[in-house]
């Protein structure tokens, strides 16, 4: 099966090359990086659509953990918010991955990118970006909220681009869980990697910081992205020729687009969200309105 | 790369679960970058043909045995995608030391739809 469908030989430096962009860019905004890699794959080096999404999907969970080796030793990843979004994101996920076969239809598609432009819109900085008042006090504020309810899920982290300690509290969990459901469909669904939703649900909905928030999002990656690609693996999907340089060029550039976003002021990473979101928005409707092949 | 973390005022008891993942993340990283580098030279030096696939977990230790580089790689495969598990299982095993009772049911719900997941998609 292998031999009939795979091209006998696949350029290492290219994939190389792709692994390294999709792991900076993706530990960077908290995103798989699958949207870089799949269509490389396909496109460039004549991939059949099946190796590629495996091969993606492998290089999601190496970005992912990756990332999370970094951020969670700064404590950036809200451990306990990752663990309980995973919780309807990886049902969602698989949900999603049985309703493609029947619901893949370009409208839908359509609606989700326009949906995006407006996601992207409400990322974008404000004229002048300041800590919101409950992340400033928030020191004060965890130890008053104490009694709360879902205090458990309240975070904190040192932020070395404003030299600043930043605690935050973490604002409806229970739409949080119910979003992250809906993250998870459409994520199987249209293809896309969760990160794309799970960043502004929790950065908007939930008032998580953005640094948290796309450390975070590199955990559930990682629950979310972890049974796709056994099964593309079990499924023979999986070319070590093609994982092998992958992984390691993925693993360097996660390491170094990590370490930036910690370093990185909030607002620079906030842009670059947007204008990413924007791009695999317009993108995704071109695509669906068969523009882009 | 190294990076100074200076909060570590509160949470003490938490932080210590973020490090003890992240130490459990950068040696299951480094073990299978190891082998997966392993496979891609030994690929590199022999003829053995781009589309092998990867191997079935049984073959492993003949592969590993005739320096077959897809054994490496496969290991190497396996042992990252077992991390988001690991990061799981000692979560949980924290948890439970330190008697959280929330994030204990969190792990328990989070274990349960992984494995049904895992389940449901290989039927």
């Amino acid at each position: 099966m292998l031999s009939l469908t795979m091209p006998a030989d696949v350029n290492i430096w290219i994939l190389g090359g792709t692994g390294f962009a999709a792991g900076f860019l993706g530990s960077m905004l908290g995103v798989g990086g699958g949207f870089i890699i799949v269509p490389v794959l396909t496109l460039a080096l004549g991939l059949p659509i099946q190796y590629a999404i495996g091969s993606s999907l492998i290089s999601i969970v190496i970005n992912a953990c990756t990332a999370t080796s970094v951020y969670i030793r700064c404590h950036m990843t809200n451990l306990h918010l990752g663990l309980l979004l995973s919780c309807t994101l990886v049902p969602g996920a698989v949900a999603g991955a049985f309703l493609a076969a029947s619901l893949s239809s370009p409208v839908l598609t359509i609606i989700f990118g326009l949906l995006m432009v407006y996601v992207a819109y409400l990322m974008m900085p404000k004229k002048r970006h300041r800590l919101a008042p409950e992340q400033v006090a928030a020191s004060k504020n965890v130890i008053e909220k104490d009694h709360a309810p879902h205090a458990w899920l309240d975070g904190c982290y040192y932020d070395p681009a404003i030299n600043r300690e930043i605690a935050y509290q973490v604002h409806r969990p229970v739409t949080g869980l119910v979003t992250s459901f809906f993250a998870g469909v459409l994520s199987s669904l249209l293809g896309i990697g969760g990160g794309i939703v799970n960043v502004p649900v929790m950065n908007r909905f939930m008032k998580v910081p953005l640094k948290a928030t796309i450390a975070t999002s590199a955990l559930l990656l990682a629950f979310t992205t972890m049974t796709g690609a056994l099964i593309y693996i079990f499924n023979g999907y999986v070319v070590p020729y093609v994982v092998a340089p992958l992984i390691i060029c993925v693993f360097l550039g996660a390491r170094l687009g990590a370490a930036l976003a910690h370093r990185s002021h909030s607002v620079l990473l906030m842009w670059l969200f947007t204008f990413f979101l924007a791009v695999t928005a317009v993108l995704m409707i071109l695509k669906a309105l068969n523009i882009l092949g | 790369m190294k990076m100074e973390c200076r909060y570590d005022t509160r949470h003490e008891k938490l932080h210590r679960l973020n490090r003890r993942i992240s130490l459990v993340l950068r040696a299951g990283i480094a073990v299978s970058l190891i082998l997966i580098v392993s496979g891609l030279i030994i690929f590199l030096m022999s003829e053995a043909p781009h589309t092998s696939p990867l191997l079935p977990l049984p073959s492993l230790v003949e592969g590993f045995a005739a320096l077959n580089p897809a054994a490496f790689i496969t290991a190497g495969v396996v042992l990252i995608l077992l991390l988001p598990a690991a990061i799981l299982i000692l979560s949980l095993a924290y948890f439970i030391a330190v008697r959280e009772r929330q994030p204990v049911i969190v792990c328990i719900v989070l274990l349960i739809m992984l494995a049904a997941s895992l389940i449901l998609v290989l039927k």
